[in-house]
């Protein structure tokens, strides 16, 4: 994975723009944000289901559903 | 004939035959006189003297105006208006700088600053991302902060809130966590005190993250010390995944 570094020099005014290979600790950071998103994703998922379960069973459209929670 | 040890009046010797007393006196008393009004030339209430380049001449120096202050000016004392109190702001990087297409965006060119003001708004990266700042790119175990992290959920829980504590230190200090909503941004400032100076510096911090209709977003209150002996010259923005895609970053400095 390549990291973008820009640097704004604000005395000169110059952008310089810097691409390399990320570090173990980036890595490990992307990783750990990655890993909180795809959980995240999960979670909502499993919730959309189980909520629709529950609106199938009492026979309630989606916006119907949504009324109810507000 | 003899004169005296620090002003150098002129008196009789001691083996002198005083021929004619009073104007041995009057001569005495006129050096006196001279030499006291040299030494305090004061003419008007509130008047100061001060020493002059001349032994035994001081300098009058009038009062002032009201609210002026007794400063040093060429060498000598002078009264002057008293400079404006406060910090004294103004932003290093005219319009802010722009966030996008980097994971790590610097603001160099800081210099002889004691006080930073770092505020970011609208940034954003991919979702979930941590956002972080750093100083003089330095990514050692240095960043202390200490207070609070409030997490967005999609339902109540009392962690929720919670501390944040960082010693013995942290890589950077994370500003902020995105929601997994890519569209989720985060807004706050950092000051940071004591920067010019050769030893640890403080800092407060405060931000806010927009859910954007996701949650696992997390904004702080925290302030803390960033354990770096060198004078801040940089910051930087980081963000832990995936590019900026938008917002801007504004640095003020006082000296």
């Amino acid at each position: 994975m390549k990291i973008i570094e820009k640097e704004f020099n604000a005395i000169t005014g110059e952008e310089t723009i810097t691409e390399r290979d990320e570090t173990a600790a980036e890595k490990k950071a992307r990783e750990k944000s990655q890993a909180k998103f795809a959980q995240l994703q999960a979670e909502a998922e499993a919730k959309a289901t189980a909520r629709q379960a529950i609106a199938d069973r009492l026979g309630l459209t989606a916006d119907e559903l949504q009324v109810l929670l507000g | 004939m003899a004169t005296t040890t620090n002003y150098g009046w002129t008196t009789p010797d001691d083996t002198a035959l005083v021929k004619d007393g009073a104007s041995a006196i009057r001569s005495l008393g006129t050096s006196v006189d001279t030499t006291t009004k040299n030494l305090n030339p004061s003419t008007t209430l509130g008047d100061i003297e001060y020493r002059s380049s001349t032994a035994n001449t001081n300098t009058r120096l009038g009062i002032g105006t009201t609210g002026q202050v007794l400063t040093v000016s060429g060498g000598v004392p002078a009264w002057a208006t008293a400079a404006g109190g406060g910090a004294n702001w103004s932003l290093l990087n005219a319009g802010g700088t722009t966030l996008t297409a980097a994971t790590t965006i610097t603001v160099s060119g800081i210099s002889s600053a004691d006080k930073i003001l770092i505020a970011w708004d609208g940034a954003s990266a991919n979702a979930s991302s941590e956002i972080g700042l750093r100083f003089n790119t330095i990514s050692t175990s240095s960043y202390i902060p200490q207070g609070m992290a409030l997490t967005g959920a999609s339902s109540w829980s009392a962690t929720n809130f919670a501390s944040r504590g960082s010693y013995p230190g942290t890589d950077q200090i994370r500003v902020s966590e995105l929601s997994n909503n890519a569209s989720s941004t985060t807004s706050g400032y950092c000051l940071i005190s004591g920067a010019n100076a050769a030893g640890v510096k403080a800092f407060n911090l405060a931000s806010g993250t927009s859910a954007a209709g996701g949650n696992g977003h997390i904004s702080y209150a925290v302030g803390g010390v960033i354990d770096i002996s060198a004078t801040f010259t940089s910051v930087s923005i980081i963000s832990s995944s995936g590019n900026f895609d938008s917002g801007k970053i504004y640095v003020y400095t006082s000296a």
